[in-house]
């Protein structure tokens, strides 16, 4: 193979590196989520399994806390062909059908937060949950709706819930 | 690759006011339309609004149908979910925080002999995500989603 022909290859590689590399000091924010509490619009969760087992344990958890799991999905389906998905990130999607009808009747616009989801994504570290915090996005979103405070609450400590008996 | 970064920043050097017209914000926290048309005609321009602007139609969520299954009667109320694949999976790597928000959404219900369109307005999650990257990423967002919108709710 001639010098010319793997330096090219080698250059380019080392174009897109570079690249990426940039990409991520651009976007990123630490991405050790351990501790991370309160203000954010997510809560995350690290989890002691893989990811098959924890998206198992996570469907277990939420059919305990009385929502049934609807879908379970990579996260780009759809979007591409079946057999690119990439299936280290899932999505899980729950439904209470009484919470939501009983949510939809005070405010209609809480539809663009449905379905209920927790995001299992598998990283170079390990096996991560990540789950809307609905305190959060409904202060942010619907702050003009005080009776969605109690209900965003309860489906907080819902949440919280299945994150931890699904990491347990 | 590169292209999508080009117009994140983009986005953040050339944060132009964003004119709401035919979409109206709702006290800034949600983008939204209304459409006369009815629900499957508006369902259908929505679908071609979003594959015009450069988003991949997903799929549709009946809430309605669920609901429905329950013994509830709801008219009709879907969640459409798009996205840009090469976009969701940089962000998947980069900003995981950002996963719950994908793909993005865009609800319709019907209203009376009204149909409306409801988003998030992605620019508030700069309150919780700040920085440059990350305020062109969510106008980006807001201005292609109003577009849709706009587009979606125009009688023909």
């Amino acid at each position: 193979m001639s010098v010319v022909n793997t330096l090219i290859p080698v250059t380019a590689v080392a174009r897109m590196a570079a690249a990426f590399a940039s990409l991520l000091i651009a976007f990123s924010v630490p991405v050790s989520f351990a501790g991370e509490a309160g203000n954010l619009p997510v809560l995350v969760v690290k989890s002691p399994y893989d990811l098959e087992q924890t998206v198992a344990n996570l469907k277990t958890a939420a059919e305990g806390n009385n929502f049934r799991v609807i879908r379970e999905q990579s996260v780009d389906h759809g979007l591409v062909e079946n057999e690119d998905e990439d299936r280290r990130q899932r999505i899980l999607y729950f439904c209470n059908f009484d919470m939501l009808h009983d949510a939809l009747a005070i405010d209609k616009r809480v539809g663009v937060f449905l379905p209920c989801q927790v995001n299992v994504t598998e990283r170079e570290d390990g096996v991560y949950v990540i789950a809307p915090n609905p305190k959060v996005i409904s202060a942010l979103f619907l702050l003009d709706n005080p009776e969605l405070a109690a209900a965003c609450t309860h489906l907080q400590n819902t949440y919280e819930a299945i994150l931890e008996e699904g990491t347990l | 690759m590169l292209a999508l970064v080009r117009n994140i920043f983009r986005s953040a050097l050339v944060a132009l006011p964003l004119s709401l017209n035919a979409v109206a914000g709702d006290a800034s926290t949600m983008l939204r339309a209304v459409s006369s048309d009815p629900y499957p005609e508006t369902m259908t321009k929505l679908q071609r609004a979003i594959e015009a602007n450069g988003y991949v139609f997903s799929r549709v969520q009946r809430v309605d149908y669920g609901l429905r299954r329950r013994g509830y009667d709801i008219p009709p109320y879907r969640v459409v979910f798009f996205g840009k694949p090469e976009e969701i999976r940089f962000l998947s790597v980069a900003q995981p925080r950002l996963l719950p928000f994908l793909p993005l959404k865009i609800i319709l219900y019907q209203d009376g002999d009204k149909v409306v369109l409801l988003a998030a307005d992605p620019s508030r999650l700069a309150q919780v995500y700040p920085g440059p990257a990350n305020d062109g990423l969510f106008q980006t967002w807001r201005r292609d989603i109003q577009t849709i919108l706009r587009e979606a709710a125009r009688s023909e």
